[in-house]
């Protein structure tokens, strides 16, 4: 029954979006009773508790920009529990959901990664196109109809989320079916067509999905549900584009918004370095260090290789599994250490990220946060004169920052290291 | 094709509820009370005096035979009295505990920045630690580095506390199946623990849960509506079971020396700058 209904909606939205220049659009019908569906109940719930966690991401001028670009490409529903309103989540993660009810949420990783406004719009018409045609709804009815089976899904910890609770598991148990990302995709290049953008953007919103060396999408993707690989959707995606005419391509976001989505973008690259994603980071610093090569981007570039350090860039997916869960960070260094080309990696890494640093202090010789990691560097490698010359200076330009006290608790380390060679060298 | 794959899930997961075997917890302790501490902390070299308490994370699921369900709105209710008898108890022990409320993160962006950092490495660390190695806690194998140490300097603390929770209430359908025999997994029960991450270290130095499995005190598992009715009773009583064995504050003790073994850690003590600065440059300038 289900799988009848998805492949109408396919074929609803494919027809709409062949019809998308024209007066019709796809006709969404409204649900009887939708209201009362589960989901939709837990969709205000979490609201809520998004608002009390402090869980949205909040930038005035960002979320104008989010509520124009939503504003255009929605589509008008009959139901009267649908209520769009569009909002960020701080999280690095390239991905975007929706609720029952209306709600959409951009992870601050996606828009990070997005190069224009049909891009934007790309995201949030397909979401809107899930919430429009009910799928939320119709997921649900699914999952408790395998519901002994999603049980066994209860804690998915493999999400990145900034200030991720375990209640988002709720989320991921209302995880699509192939037949509706397939629907849906087709829906946001029908909406974002009408809304006059370049319906080819929904595919490269796609492609910058997968713009991560580490494949964490994809790897959720395998593990959590049946839905097709986003290489796949892109391939089956530019079947029904290809018969649409292209418009303008609209840089409208890079360059309404340079400053709000710079921030954005750093902030990307920071979270993935935290949460041990270097090779993350390092992807999305080198897409844009080309353009606007700043002493922000070459630090970060020498940060991503200092976190590297000996493991490969690509991970096999054996190894993820093998390793999940099981070992701390400091072991799993160990490891890569241990891995054939683990010492190689290491000097490379090492090597990259010092040029990276002093290509910073090119730039420019006041930024901070390269001589913290240059200091950082030569300190994990016990070269103490150069750790300290670089954590001084960087104290001396910082002198207010938040690690201040870890940055003193290293100096008097190596003071005392200096102090004791000193003597020994008498 | 597809309809095929799905009745096999179906049929597998069916026969594997009937075996009894759905995961009803993915916690630290299994049963009754569990407390893991590193030496320094029984020994007083790493008892913190002063515990930033933070915001319990929890889980409510409605676990029933043949589905799952998620409870999101109820949840705040819980971890409000979780945090009152956590503080209570903790307080009762002679700690100096400052409780931090959402309202109070949500107020300071610094806070919220550095409380998600570390929440986000505690959660990486908690994965391989519910990976039945909770023992290794007091080998000090875990670590939140300078997340923990961050946060903690910023609220002025010995050490934080990161609670978590995951309560898993029965719906009658699967007190059924236990009443008539068809499963002999008592889903219902509460599973609770808090880490505290030392402001000296940034490792873990005590972990301490509880869980209050439902079989021990109603056949056939708690209701949700149980728990809800009774929250505070269930919170009180978990708060209780998980600070059992904390250690007390006992200001007229000292501090014992560090053993042979643990001289090698690399403990933090408070910097005098000037004194760490001074002579700095003309030693780095030596070659």
């Amino acid at each position: 029954m289900s799988v009848r209904c998805s492949w109408s909606l396919i074929l609803v939205s494919i027809g709409a979006s062949v019809a998308a220049w024209g007066d019709e659009m796809p006709g969404y019908q409204p649900l009887d009773k939708g209201a009362k569906a589960p989901v939709v109940k837990i969709a205000r719930e979490l609201e809520e508790q998004f608002v009390r966690r402090g869980i949205r991401f909040n930038d005035t001028e960002l979320q104008e920009t989010l509520d124009r670009v939503a504003e255009r490409v929605v589509p008008v529903v009959a139901d009267t529990f649908i209520n769009y309103r569009v909002y960020l989540i701080r999280d690095p993660s390239p991905r975007a959901l929706s609720f029952a009810d209306g709600q959409i949420y951009v992870y601050t990783g996606l828009l990070a990664r997005l190069e224009n406004e049909a891009q934007l719009a790309a995201v949030l018409a397909h979401e809107a196109h899930h919430v429009a045609a009910h799928h939320h709804i119709e997921a649900d009815r699914e999952r408790r109809n395998l519901a002994s089976v999603s049980g066994f899904f209860t804690f998915n910890d493999d999400d990145m989320g900034f200030g991720r609770d375990v209640f988002f598991e709720e989320i991921w148990q209302s995880e699509f079916t192939q037949d509706m990302e397939i629907a849906a995709d087709a829906g946001a290049a029908a909406l974002i067509g009408r809304a006059g953008y370049s319906s080819v953007a929904v595919i490269h919103a796609l492609a910058n999905m997968r713009k991560d060396p580490e494949l964490t999408i994809e790897r959720e993707t395998a593990s959590f549900n049946s839905s097709e690989s986003l290489l796949v959707r892109q391939g089956r995606l530019q079947e029904v584009v290809s018969e649409l005419p292209q418009l303008h391509v609209d840089t409208g976001l890079v360059e309404t918004r340079p400053v709000q989505l710079r921030r954005v973008i750093e902030m990307t690259i920071d979270d993935y370095i935290r949460l041990d994603r270097p090779g993350a980071a390092l992807a999305l610093v080198d897409s844009l260090i080309a353009a606007q090569p700043d002493a922000f981007l070459y630090a970060a570039k020498g940060d991503s290789h200092l976190a590297l350090g000996p493991r490969p860039v690509q991970l096999q997916q054996e190894f993820f599994n093998w390793y999940s869960g099981n070992f701390t960070r400091e072991e799993l260094y160990a490891k890569y250490l241990a891995m054939e080309g683990g010492s190689e990696r290491l000097d490379f890494n090492l090597e990259s990220a010092t040029e990276a640093y002093d290509m910073a202090i090119q730039v420019d010789d006041t930024y901070a946060r390269a001589y913290r990691g240059l200091g950082t560097l030569y300190y994990e490698q016990e070269d103490y004169r150069p750790a300290g010359r670089n954590y001084l200076k960087y104290l001396k330009l910082e002198s207010d920052s938040i690690d201040r006290q870890i940055v003193l608790e290293r100096l008097q380390h190596i003071k005392s290291e200096l102090t004791k060679q000193k003597e020994a060298s008498k | 094709m597809m309809g095929s794959v799905r009745y096999s899930l179906k049929a597998a997961g069916l026969m594997l509820v009937l075996l009894g075997s759905q995961p009803a917890y993915a916690g630290i302790c299994w049963w009754g009370e569990c407390s893991e501490m590193t030496n320094e902390f029984r020994t007083l070299e790493l008892r913190p005096e002063t515990i930033a308490l933070l915001p319990a994370r929890t889980s409510l699921t409605e676990g029933g035979v043949f589905k799952s369900e998620n409870k999101v709105g109820e949840t705040a209710g819980l971890e409000d009295a979780l945090g009152n008898y956590l503080e209570k108890e903790m307080t009762k022990r002679g700690y100096t505990v400052r409780r931090l409320t959402f309202d109070e993160i949500g107020a300071d962006p610094q806070l919220a920045e550095l409380l998600n950092a570390a929440n986000q490495r505690y959660d990486e660390e908690y994965n391989t630690i519910s990976t039945f190695k909770v023992d290794d806690v007091k080998n000090r194998r875990y670590s939140i580095d300078e997340h923990g140490r961050r946060l903690a300097h910023h609220l002025g603390v010995d050490a934080v506390a990161f609670p978590r929770m995951q309560i898993v209430a029965a719906s009658s359908g699967s007190k059924f199946m236990q009443v008539v025999g068809a499963s002999d997994d008592k889903q219902g029960g509460i599973n609770m623990e808090f880490a505290l991450v030392h402001a000296r270290t940034g490792n873990i130095e005590a972990l301490f849960g509880a869980v209050s499995k439902s079989g021990t005190t109603t056949f056939g598992g708690i209701s949700l509506k149980k728990i809800l009715k009774k929250s505070d009773k269930y919170m009180k009583k978990i708060a209780a079971t998980a600070t059992k064995k904390m250690p007390k504050i006992d200001k007229a003790l000292k501090p014992v020396q560090l053993d042979e073994d643990a001289k090698e850690l690399v403990l933090y003590d408070a910097v005098d700058e000037e004194a760490v600065l001074e002579d700095l440059d003309d030693l780095l300038s030596e070659e």
